[in-house]
Parts: C-alpha cells; sequence; structure tokens
C-alpha cells in the first residue's frame, strides 16, 4: 500500500486539507486542535473504504459509547475523502440513512441455512467514484436502535493492512497484542524484538507469553537479573514500544498509523526509535504516518533520513484566513534545506 | 544530540536574508540604525552559504507560505571575485526557487513577495562585507595605524592573506577595548561607522526593503 496524495474533502472541520507528496515515512505537525488526529483517521478510514464499518471503530469515533450514526458524528450529512493509491485516484463518499421506524429485515445467517429478521435502523451508503459499494455482501453494525445495514464486497482482497494507534492507548496488552505477537513469533522475529525494546531498556533478555492463575494470558519480560514482570511493569515507553513494532511487522506491505509517536519516550530514544521505524518500513515494505508535537522527535526523524530524504515528509498543517486548515510540506530537498538552517516545520 | 539552536520561524513580513551568524550580528545592527519606529521590522534570517542557497531559499519558500502576507525578501551576497558572477548566482537561484528576482543589484522586483539583490560592497567592484567595513572607519586613527601595519607586512614580504580587507577588520577589531574576531562582532560593539558613506548604498537597500 502507497498513499502518495490524500484530501479530506469532507471531514471533521478539516474541509479541503490535502496532503501531497506524501512518502514512505510521514510527520504531521501542527498546534493543538488544528486536526492533526481528524486527518489520521480520515487517512485510516480511507485506506479501508471498501469497509464502511470502520466508521464505528472507537479511533475514528473516539468514544466507547454506541453510535447509530457514525456519519453524524464526524460531519453533518456525509464524509468525502480522495486518494491517491498505488497511482490509483479513488473518491469515497458515505451518508448515512435513517429509518424512521425501525425495520425487520431477512438477514442469512453464517451458515446461510436459514435467516434471520433482524431490526434494523438505517443504512450506510458508500459509494467509490460514484459507484455504490454493494457488491452483493452486506453487513452490519448492531447499535441500541437495531442494525445498521452496509453493503461490503463479500472477500476483501486488498493487501495489506492499516493499522492506527490513537493517544489514548491502554496499558494493558489487548488479546489482539497477543495474537500479533504470536505470528511475530512464528515467523522468527522474537529476537528483533527483544532488541527493540532494549532500545530503550536495557537489559530485556526475552519476551514470553505466559498464562496467570486465572487462565489468562499476558506477555511478561525476562530480564537480566532473571526476574519475570509483566509487561505493562515496564513502563508506558517500553508497551508503546512493543507495540509500534508489532504494528509495523503485522501492517506488512500495509500503513502504520500513530497519534503523537513520542509519547511515553524519553529524547534521547528518539533517534534509535526512527532508525527502527526506518528500518521496518523498508524491510516489510510499510507506510508510515505519524503525528508529533516534538521537535526531538522531528530532529530524530530527520537524522535516520538524513541520506533518504526522498522518504521523509514532513507536512505541517496551518490555518489560512481564507481557505481553512492547510498543509505545506517538506521532503527531500526541502526537508534537507529545513534540517540544514533550523526552520520550524512545527 | 540534536542542535538545542532556537529553530527559525518567519514572524515578519520583510525578510533579510544572509550567509551566517556573523552576517546576521552585522546585518541586524545595520537595520536597528537604519529603521526608526515608523518603520516596519525586518526579520535577518541566516539562510547559509551559496552551495546551498538554492535549497534553503526553495526550503523557506515553502514555509514562508503560512505567511501570505510576507511582502518582500532581501538577499545580500559578497561579491568576492566577480559582483557580476555573484549576482547573476543569486538570480538564478532566485528564479529556481520560484520567486521573481530584480533585474539589477540593489533594486527590488515587482511581485508578491518582492525580491531584492544586493551584491557587497557594491555591485561592481570585487570584495566583501569587510570591504565595506574597512571604508566606513578609514579616517579613524587606528585605521592609519592598521594600514601601516599592513604596509609593513606587505614590504618584508609578509602579507599571504589574498583578502586584504578581511586582514585589516581583523587588525583593527583586535585594537578594540574588547577585542572579538569577526566584523559581526565587531558591529555588536559599535565599532563601525554606520552613518558612513561607506554603508550609503547597504542602507538606502534597508530602506527600499522596509517600505515595500
Amino acid at each position: 500500500m502507497s498513499i502518495s496524495s490524500f484530501e479530506a474533502i469532507h471531514y471533521r472541520g478539516i474541509d479541503g486539507l490535502s496532503l501531497q507528496n506524501m512518502s514512505r515515512a510521514n510527520l504531521i505537525t501542527g498546534v493543538n486542535g488544528i486536526g492533526k488526529t481528524a486527518l489520521i483517521e480520515a487517512i485510516w478510514i480511507f485506506t479501508g473504504r471498501r469497509n464502511p464499518g470502520l466508521l464505528w471503530n472507537t479511533n475514528v469515533q473516539r468514544s466507547n459509547h454506541p453510535v447509530i450514526d457514525p456519519v453524524a458524528e464526524l460531519s453533518d450529512s456525509f464524509i468525502e475523502l480522495r486518494g491517491k493509491e498505488n497511482g490509483k485516484e479513488d473518491k469515497w463518499k458515505v451518508e448515512f440513512e435513517p429509518f424512521e421506524q425501525v425495520e425487520r429485515v431477512s438477514f442469512d445467517t453464517w451458515d446461510a441455512s436459514e435467516s434471520a429478521q433482524i431490526p434494523v435502523a438505517g443504512r450506510l451508503h458508500a459509494w467509490i467514484d460514484d459507484n455504490l459499494i454493494d457488491h452483493g455482501g452486506q453487513s452490519m453494525h448492531d447499535t441500541p436502535r437495531g442494525a445498521v445495514l452496509y453493503g461490503m464486497p463479500p472477500r476483501l482482497t486488498k493487501k495489506g493492512v492499516c493499522i492506527i494507534e490513537g493517544t489514548s492507548w491502554q496499558l494493558v496488552t489487548p488479546d489482539e497484542y497477543l495474537q500479533r505477537y504470536s505470528d511475530m513469533v512464528r515467523e522468527g522475529h522474537k529476537q528483533a524484538l527483544t532488541k527493540a525494546i532494549n532500545l530503550i531498556l536495557p537489559g530485556i533478555k526475552d519476551i514470553e507469553l505466559l498464562t496467570d492463575k486465572t487462565g489468562k494470558s499476558y506477555l511478561s519480560a525476562n530480564t537480566s537479573a532473571n526476574v519475570q514482570l509483566p509487561l505493562q511493569a515496564l513502563g508506558g515507553g517500553v508497551v508503546r514500544l512493543f507495540r509500534l513494532y508489532l504494528n509495523l511487522f503485522t501492517a506488512r506491505s500495509g500503513m502504520v498509523i500513530v497519534d503523537e509517536v513520542e509519547n511515553g519516550m524519553h529524547y534521547s530514544v528518539l533517534r534509535d526509535l526512527w532508525s527502527l521505524v526506518r528500518s521496518a518500513i523498508h524491510e516489510w515494505d510499510v507506510q508510515f504516518v505519524a503525528t508529533t508535537h516534538s521537535d526531538e522527535c522531528i530532529d530524530a526523524a530527520m537524522t535516520a533520513f538524513e541520506r533518504e530524504p526522498d522518504a521523509l515528509s514532513i507536512h505541517k498543517l496551518y490555518t489560512d484566513e481564507s481557505e481553512g486548515v492547510k498543509a505545506i510540506t517538506f521532503t527531500g530537498e526541502t526537508l534537507e534545506g529545513a534540517r540544514d538552517f533550523h526552520l520550524e516545520v512545527r | 544530540m540534536p542542535s538545542r539552536e532556537p529553530k527559525i520561524k518567519i514572524f515578519e513580513n520583510r525578510i533579510l536574508l544572509v550567509e551566517g551568524k556573523d552576517e546576521a550580528n552585522l546585518f541586524g545592527k545595520l537595520i536597528e540604525i537604519c529603521l526608526n519606529d515608523n518603520k516596519p521590522a525586518i526579520q535577518v534570517i541566516e539562510i547559509g552559504g551559496k552551495y546551498t542557497f538554492r535549497r534553503n531559499l526553495e526550503t523557506l519558500k515553502t514555509g514562508a507560505l503560512t505567511r501570505p502576507s510576507l511582502r518582500s525578501i532581501g538577499i545580500v551576497r559578497d561579491a568576492d571575485t566577480s559582483a557580476t558572477a555573484s549576482f547573476q548566482s543569486v538570480h538564478n537561484s532566485v528564479q529556481q526557487a520560484g520567486y521573481r528576482p530584480p533585474s539589477a543589484h540593489a533594486e527590488f522586483s515587482d511581485a508578491s513577495p518582492s525580491i531584492g539583490i544586493f551584491i557587497v560592497p557594491d555591485g561592481s567592484e570585487p570584495g566583501a562585507i569587510e570591504t565595506v567595513c574597512r571604508r566606513s572607519v578609514q579616517d579613524e586613527e587606528s585605521a592609519e595605524c592598521v594600514e601601516a601595519y599592513m604596509d609593513c607586512l606587505t614590504a618584508h614580504n609578509a602579507l599571504k592573506s589574498n583578502v586584504p580587507d578581511k586582514t585589516f577588520t581583523h587588525a583593527y577589531l583586535a585594537a578594540t577595548s574588547d577585542p572579538v574576531a569577526r566584523v559581526g562582532e565587531g558591529a555588536l560593539q559599535d565599532v563601525w561607522n554606520f552613518q558612513s558613506p561607506a554603508f550609503a548604498n547597504l542602507r538606502e537597500f534597508v530602506h527600499n526593503l522596509a517600505s515595500r
């Protein structure tokens, strides 16, 4: 997956905001409240545009409260995004159609041997380039008022996943990360993961999957003093790095998006962090997008990509009096120039 | 460790681009003397040397997109051995960066932002800012001593420097109450006479930059 340009035509107050010259690695900067998080949410939604169900994701809704109309939470009556992925430009639009009264709709059960009557509160309509997404597959999302139906291809064939990590990540490692860790171990990358953890916390010999007395699995770190500690006991920075590395691995040929990538990291480890990101995006063919407020993080990224400035873009968001939120991009020579004469890019 | 120098932000609508810290010190002082409270402020930015000038100017242009009110950019460059070649080099870089350059030294283009180029000392002779500084103090008694020192060096075939103006300014600065090494540092100590006719063309350039 490679997105070279993106535009939030109509989304969460960043209408018209476009990123040009997206690179392998992208950093998004700008003052608080300008729309950095909204932008990365929109990019994430766009990468999964054949699955409109993503609109209910908590990272997008920024809430765990049940939502009936996901569009209304993110915009007014519709959402429209445009991007160029792998050289092909797509325009994506979605609208919510509420049913005035809950209808009962036949829905095939899993084994298709029978259908069930499901209360339906509405329908989500999505188009790619004005073509309705309805390839014969139909999905639904449960809400307190009933299901909301939306069309989806029977099988998503897109190569590469897109993983987004928001700022409200939790210290506890959810089960999906246990699965990702297991996949990584099976493919022989366990040592690399341990080495990555040692960047910010030297003395970790091994990471293992253990079971507690209730039978619940958890990740544990074995230290050089042969002490076993739950991963989260090592601190937020370690957990954050652990999740980032797993995400990069899992998103092979896809994309990883991280909000405030420097959170939990001491400035002294940021160069190593970015070296790790650079290696991973090349080895695993991942496109990386992150937001940051940190000068040290930007410096570290510029240093990591010093020899390949075309592979890093820094997109600075700003407010234009007449045109709203816009972006300027430093990449290649302009990135080298910004580094050379210390131009502020936040 | 990353550099802890404060990063450059564009905060004025008029910018003067100079090569480095020493030039920034000198021109900052010149601007302070030239402009009174009625004139808008000029921000001095160290853009780097000639080998990275075009690239850095393009970077500045990208950064300046966040400031649509930017009205004028002045560029100062030493002539060194050829004022014509220096002007042409800056002119080409300005064009390649996507700005409209002026047609001649000390002029400003009719564009937004308006671009002005000044080749030190005067757009036609070889030399550098040290040339102007030397001329500005030529009537001082200590200048007479320094000239005598340089004549003595020449007579003994001991003046090896290819840039006699630089030799002069270094020697002149060495005799001040708080000796410093560089002309910009000297400017901060009010060593150079910015009201001298030697600085007249530069003063006019600064005034023109401020009035665009």
